[in-house]
């Protein structure tokens, strides 16, 4: 058994191996850290001026109001639609399974800005039907820059190649049908089975689609500039050009936060892939197990880099699907953020 | 079952036979055909509004800009003028810049994020790597004006690293190419970590110790095993880096604005923003044709390759 | 033994290895005639794998010496050793197709291309992978994939073969034909051989001699049926073979030669952890022949029998002390599972046309048809072995 055998003592030319991965550390860490300084060690000394913004500058109070409204609607239909979506496609109708897979992963193929091409076409077209037609009144309406619903919709259809596939690998990793089966033979009723049966095994996986729906809500810049809507990122490009230390300060905390959101999306989706996989059995010959696997979201099989895809493993449990098979969603390519 | 009585008997479907107990219940029962059957259940209901938004929400728009791009809805000449369009002027040298920066950009990351990974996987702490998986994840997904500002106050003309260095006067400066590269190396690396920890990690240590003991020195075992056996998973993360560069918007724009170097991207927006009236928007919808073209090449190619990784590997 | 020009002779003299602050192999002392084929059988971290890693030169030894042919090769390093080696499982290169893999060694010996293929071509003739040459790793199934690694370690021809739980990852089926395989192969190559397992059953069957391993160091080396008849250590006794242990009093001996009633084991005293359930009426060993004992657990102050499930000799009797409480039929014998009053458990192996007479709830008494296999004090020290002269 090679198991427990511990590893070699640490020889001097292990020492280089740390040498790129201290490089790159630090190459990620400056800019954090210089942006952080600039923001609030303004001339050398510790100050929060730049923070002032915050409470004088009334387009910000705006643009956060507007990205807010964005953000809760976002999560809300991205939930009162994928979640029913996903959940009756495994309980009732498995073999549409394959046809969501396919049009939640869809629009991970399109650059966030040619979607946003895209949706300008269409309310172009829409505006172009003459005042006070149909299209033209609902291009109108999508387009309240008090509350932007082309921004909501757009956002949800960027969310959801991540949400899908956590919410679809969290269903997989429990034999659903038969739990249901199970509760209706005790004689629970259908919505007593699905609150009591369904909403605790996709809790770690609505989550994660709340708190990654969030962190695309906040920081996503392409859709909404095109579409001249002021949410926050858009507001600190604009800023930019008149108050430079201002946008920074305001810039670092949205960063920061969407940093955290992301982590904690993925340490909860994490949390749901480990309980899936738990027992999974990996290969006991395999001593320095360095498993990034278990890292969980952005690292499931062979190269899943979507946080969302918790449901592979280098020892694929059953069930897992063909794109998890390899087939594998290259996350960063349709990053909404950028 | 039925369904295979009705198969079986084609008189049966043209009418011809009198119309038996098999027949009727064939017709009835709706068990033969299946998606017909699973449209009826509860689950289309539950589908019908997630299908509801991503029809409003893409695959309309996305119709919509083929169509607009082609001239045949809008103000656009029917015709694929826009299409040629993109092979002069401001256009080309947009994709020639945008396939420039993707390519040494993505180059540069593939080469640091491989070595990065490899020496992840040879440290060989579980821990180490769980919390690189982590943070590659986080900041993979960086991006937009912050990343942009962050960079200006490091490496801007200003910037403190640009001071301390002394690096305007070697004749570097952000907002260029150049800087494009450097600064998109703040996600493309993490990407390339994070698509090639699992391929380090996996090249098992049997593999090198059955090459040692059949007479291979390491660089045998390099040579002939373990680079052999990364390098598909190396060209996908590459191929894939390649994708992100080249799709990369916000960032850019905060960075680079409109004008001082056209970039795919930038093109696509300034074209929107310059309206209706230039004919722009046929051109612009073009550009944007060819990014998602460019994207699902990008996913084509990537996910064939992780799929051979993943067939060693496993 | 076989012994051929082939094979080499291979000694582990006092190895011992560290890690950090674990002591994994502890004065392992083993030797290896050439051409003949040792298993090294014991628990998961009794150091085996590492013994074998340490001769493979992939660990270096603490101290100790490792001699081939009586040349000490700590410092060769494990490209030269020339050491052919099957790992656990997936040790293939994947990238390659079976005929690559089994001229790589040959490949990196510069051998040209036409001898090696020939070679190759050769070996998976004599492994049965005639067929499978232009297949890759992840197409052949786990026995076929174990097949080509032993075929890939014999290419070129190595002077010491160490296979590391090779069959281990395989199913039953496959792993007894496999095992057969390589027992014919090392056989007619003559090579020298070190088979690391923890599976019993597979070192009884396929080796010549059998080392049995615990915590760092080997508490037996012998043949198969002096490891099973006549265990060096209860260690040895429990691992190998099934084994009932019973205790009985310093002095008193029991067994077939013992004679019947076995004197002093009758009596009213009751040991301190004997239950109430052994009730007056209980007289074992009472009108009847010879090897019976009184069925008690081992504890304090008593000697311990380990006893073999075909030495237990079991006899229905309405006031037997022990009762049957389970049969497992495995052929043509048949184990018997018997409980006596204080909680002791028996095992029988009994002809299985006798087990219908023994059902479940039967009174029985228990008797020694042979000397115990072994026979250690109260403080774990061996009073007595079963003779293995007779045995070997």
């Amino acid at each position: 058994m090679t198991a427990g055998v511990p590893r070699e003592p640490l020889r001097p030319q292990r020492v280089l191996l740390w040498l790129p991965v201290v490089a790159v550390v630090l190459y990620v860490t400056v800019p954090v850290v210089a942006t952080v300084a600039f923001a609030v060690l303004p001339g050398g000394s510790f100050s929060l001026d730049a923070y002032r913004v915050l409470g004088d500058d009334p387009s910000l109070a705006r643009a956060a109001g507007r990205t807010v409204g964005v953000t809760v609607l976002t999560v809300l239909l991205l939930l009162a639609t994928l979640v029913p979506a996903v959940v009756a496609v495994h309980l009732w109708a498995p073999r549409l399974r394959a046809l969501l897979e396919v049009l939640c992963t869809l629009p991970l193929v399109v650059p966030p800005i040619a979607l946003a091409a895209g949706v300008v076409a269409l309310l172009r077209l829409g505006a172009q039907q003459g005042r006070g037609s149909a299209a033209s009144t609902v291009s109108q309406a999508l387009q309240d820059p008090d509350l932007p619903l082309v921004l909501v919709g757009t956002y949800v259809v960027l969310c959801l190649p991540f949400t899908f596939r956590a919410l679809d690998a969290g269903l997989r990793t429990i034999p659903l049908r038969a739990l249901v089966e199970a509760s209706a033979t005790l004689g629970s009723s259908t919505t007593g089975t699905l609150w009591r049966v369904v909403v605790p095994n996709v809790r770690g996986p609505v989550l994660f689609s709340v708190f990654f729906a969030t962190a695309v809500c906040l920081g996503e810049f392409a859709v909404a500039a095109t579409l001249s809507q002021e949410t926050l990122p858009v507001w600190l490009a604009t800023v930019a050009s008149t108050d430079f230390r201002a946008s920074i300060a305001v810039a670092v905390l949205l960063n920061l936060s969407t940093w955290a959101l992301v982590l904690v999306a993925m340490l909860s989706a994490d949390h749901v892939s480990a309980r899936g996989h738990r027992g999974a059995g990996r290969d006991g010959a395999r001593p320095s197990s360095t498993d990034p696997t278990s890292t969980g979201p952005g690292s499931t099989g062979p190269g899943s880099t979507g946080p969302g895809s918790t449901g592979s493993d280098l020892s694929a449990p059953a069930g897992d699907s063909h794109l998890d098979d390899g087939g594998v969603l290259p996350g960063a390519a349709g990053r909404p953020s950028r | 079952m039925t369904g295979a009585t009705t198969v079986a008997l084609p008189e049966d479907v043209d009418g011809a036979a009198p119309p038996g107990p098999g027949r009727r219940r064939g017709r009835g029962s709706g068990r033969r055909a299946g998606p017909a059957a699973a449209l009826r259940s509860p689950a289309v209901a539950a589908l019908a509004p997630l299908l509801g938004v991503v029809g409003l929400f893409f695959v309309l728009p996305l119709v919509g800009m083929a169509l607009v791009s082609t001239g045949l809805v809008g103000r656009g000449e029917p015709g694929l003028g826009a299409y040629a369009g993109l092979l002069q002027g401001s256009q080309a040298s947009a994709v020639a810049n945008s396939v420039l920066v993707s390519l040494v950009g993505s180059s540069i990351a593939a080469v640091v994020g491989a070595l990065t990974a490899f020496c992840l996987a040879r440290i060989a702490s579980a821990r180490l790597s769980s919390l690189a998986g982590v943070f590659s994840s986080v900041l993979a997904t960086d991006g937009g004006p912050p990343l942009a500002f962050a960079f200006v106050v490091t490496l801007g003309n200003t910037g403190f690293l640009t001071e301390a260095l002394g690096l305007g006067a070697l004749g570097f400066t952000l907002y260029s190419w150049q800087g494009l590269v450097v600064m998109y190396q703040y996600f493309l690396v993490p990407t390339m970590v994070l698509v090639t920890l699992p391929t380090f990690v996996g090249l098992r240590r049997e593999w090198a110790e059955a090459s040692t003991s059949l007479g291979g020195t390491p660089l045998t075992y390099w040579r002939r095993v373990g680079l052999p056996v990364a390098l598909p998973a190396l060209l996908g993360g590459w191929v894939l880096l390649f994708g992100a560069a080249y799709a990369t918007y916000a960032s850019a724009a905060v960075l680079i604005g409109s004008g001082a170097l056209p970039l795919v991207p930038l093109s696509i927006a300034s074209q929107l923003r310059s309206g209706i009236s230039s004919g722009g928007e046929a051109s612009a919808m073009a550009l944007g044709v060819l990014m998602v073209v460019v994207a699902v090449v990008v996913l084509v190619l990537f996910n064939r390759l992780q799929a051979r990784s993943a067939r060693w590997l496993r | 033994m076989t012994t051929t020009p082939g094979g080499k002779e291979v000694r582990l003299e006092g190895v011992g290895k560290t890690f950090g602050s674990t002591r994994v192999l502890d004065g392992f002392d083993l030797r290896i005639a050439p051409g003949e084929l040792v298993t090294l059988l014991g628990p998961s971290g009794c150091g085996k794998t590492t013994a074998l890693r340490v001769l493979a030169g992939f660990e270096r030894a603490s101290e100790g010496r490792v001699l081939v042919d009586g040349q000490d090769v700590g410092g060769v390093a494990a490209e030269r050793r020339g050491v052919g080696m099957v790992f656990q499982a997936y040790s293939l290169f994947p990238n390659m197709s079976v005929q690559e893999n089994v001229e790589y060694g040959l490949r990196v010996r510069r051998v040209d291309r036409a001898a090696r293929r020939r070679r190759a071509a050769d070996l998976l003739e004599t492994c049965g992978l005639g067929h499978l040459g232009e297949r890759f790793p992840h197409q052949l199934s786990g026995g076929q994939q174990q097949r080509v690694a032993l075929a890939r370690a014999l290419a070129v021809q190595p002077s010491v073969l160490l296979l590391d739980e090779p069959l281990s990852a395989l199913d039953a089926v496959v792993r007894a034909s496999i095992r057969e395989e390589i027992r014919r192969l090392q056989r007619q190559l003559g090579i020298t051989t070190l088979f690391v397992t923890h599976d019993q059953h597979e070192a009884l069957a396929v080796s010549d001699r059998v080392a049995v391993c615990a915590q760092g160091r080997v508490e037996q080396v012998d043949v198969p049926a002096v490891v099973y008849r006549s265990p060096a250590t209860a260690f040895v006794a429990r691992f190998v073979g099934t084994v009932s242990e019973v205790g009985v009093e310093p002095g008193v001996q029991v067994g077939p030669e013992a004679g019947p009633g076995a004197g002093p084991e009758v009596g009213p005293e009751v040991g301190p952890e004997v239950g109430g359930g052994a009730g007056p009426g209980v007289s074992p060993g009472v009108g009847s022949g010879g090897g019976a004992f009184r069925p008690r657990r081992p504890g304090a102050g008593l000697d311990t029998l380990f006893v073999r499930p075909e030495d237990v000799r079991l006899s229905p009797a309405p006031d037997g002390p022990c009762t049957v409480v389970g049969q497992s039929f495995t052929g043509e014998r048949t184990a018997v599972r018997v409980v006596a009053p204080d909680g002791l458990t028996l095992v029988a192996s009994v002809p299985a046309a006798e087990a219908g007479g023994l059902g479940v709830g039967t009174r029985v008494v228990p008797r020694l048809g042979a000397t115990p296999a072994l026979r250690t004090d109260a403080e774990g020290r061996v009073v007595t072995r079963a003779r293995a002269a007779a045995l070997a």
